[in-house]
């Protein structure tokens, strides 16, 4: 957790971006909780905590981006799938063009960018 | 052994997990809850948390507890008691309940329905205006004023012989009274019909 905690607006931006991460993630095929966190896990520099994951699908869901299914397990008890909404993917749809548009402008200002 | 280490080490993460969360509305914390045992539960399965060493580490990429439970406060938006919330139209539904069937109610009815009128912020002065001269009294006023417009005469006959006649009220044609009657008994409620439209609308700027 880096200086400044949730109020950080690094890891607000961070935070901010990760849902459409989610978003994106879901967008080929629904996914188990544990294994839609530990995918955002595994990218360096993206989640700090896997626990703060379940909270935000919990907001998506919420909000309708998001869906969850019981699926039956072979082993153990029935597992939570996540998976997109049809406003869900049209909420990512416009991110990526607006994240793309922000990055490039992002990528101009700071040192070394191309002007 | 290992097992006792391991079953401790989740049992405990969970209690501080559930004590962080007791600021959260209930159905949040059991939610929380639940998804975090799921995700511990779906580790340890998955072969990932056997032994204490590698359910330490689970646990730390987990996070704190306290970490993951500000992430939910945050998560939830504000809550519902602060957000602003729009004045309902509840005055001046009675108001112009007042004016109308109210009315019945002689005087009062409409009296306290024109006072209702005159308070509510949501109406111009022409709109009060309009309530309350369409029409004065209210649709019940025809009713208690209906006697009055009909004339009765008593005939005497003089000594002399002549026929006296002496009549009370005046005469209304029922040509035109009957209509005027029925349009005193309508107007009210097209006037409160239009209050009520420009109340609401009015109530969602």
């Amino acid at each position: 957790m880096e200086p400044g905690g949730a109020r950080n607006p690094l890891s607000q931006l961070r935070r901010g971006v990760l849902e459409y991460c989610v978003l994106s993630l879901l967008a080929d095929e629904e996914l188990y909780g544990f294994d839609l966190v530990r995918r955002l896990g595994d990218v360096d520099g993206m989640v700090t905590s896997e626990g703060t994951i379940y909270p935000l699908l919990s907001r998506l869901r919420r909000e309708g981006w998001v869906s969850t299914n019981w699926v039956e397990s072979e082993v153990g008890p029935p597992r939570r799938y996540y998976a997109i909404t049809v406003s869900g993917r049209r909420a990512l749809t416009v991110f990526i063009d607006e994240w793309r548009r922000f990055r490039d402008a992002v990528d101009q200002l700071l040192p070394g960018g191309t002007p | 052994m290992t097992r006792g280490i391991v079953d401790q080490l989740v049992s405990d993460y969970l209690t501080t997990l559930d004590r962080a969360a007791a600021t959260l509305p209930a159905h949040r914390r059991t939610e929380l809850l639940d998804e975090i045992r799921e995700h511990i539960d779906a580790a340890r399965a998955a072969g990932a948390a056997a032994d204490e060493a590698t359910v330490r580490t689970m646990l730390d990429r987990l996070g704190e507890p306290e970490e993951i439970v500000a992430a939910a406060t945050d998560d939830q938006g504000p809550a519902p008691a602060t957000l602003p919330s729009r004045p309902g139209t509840g005055l001046e539904i009675a108001a112009v309940l007042l004016l109308t069937v109210g009315s019945i109610i002689p005087l009062i009815g409409w009296a306290v329905g024109a006072i209702l009128l005159w308070s509510s912020r949501r109406w111009t002065t022409r709109d009060k205006l309009l309530g309350t001269l369409v029409i004065p009294g209210g649709p019940a006023m025809p009713i208690w004023l209906g006697p009055l417009a009909t004339q009765s005469c008593t005939g005497s006959t003089s000594p002399s012989g002549a026929v006296e006649e002496q009549c009370t009220g005046f005469a209304l044609s029922p040509w035109i009274g009957v209509p005027l009657f029925l349009a005193a008994l309508i107007a009210p409620f097209i006037v409160a019909a239009i209050l009520l439209s420009r109340a609401r609308a009015s109530s969602r700027r």
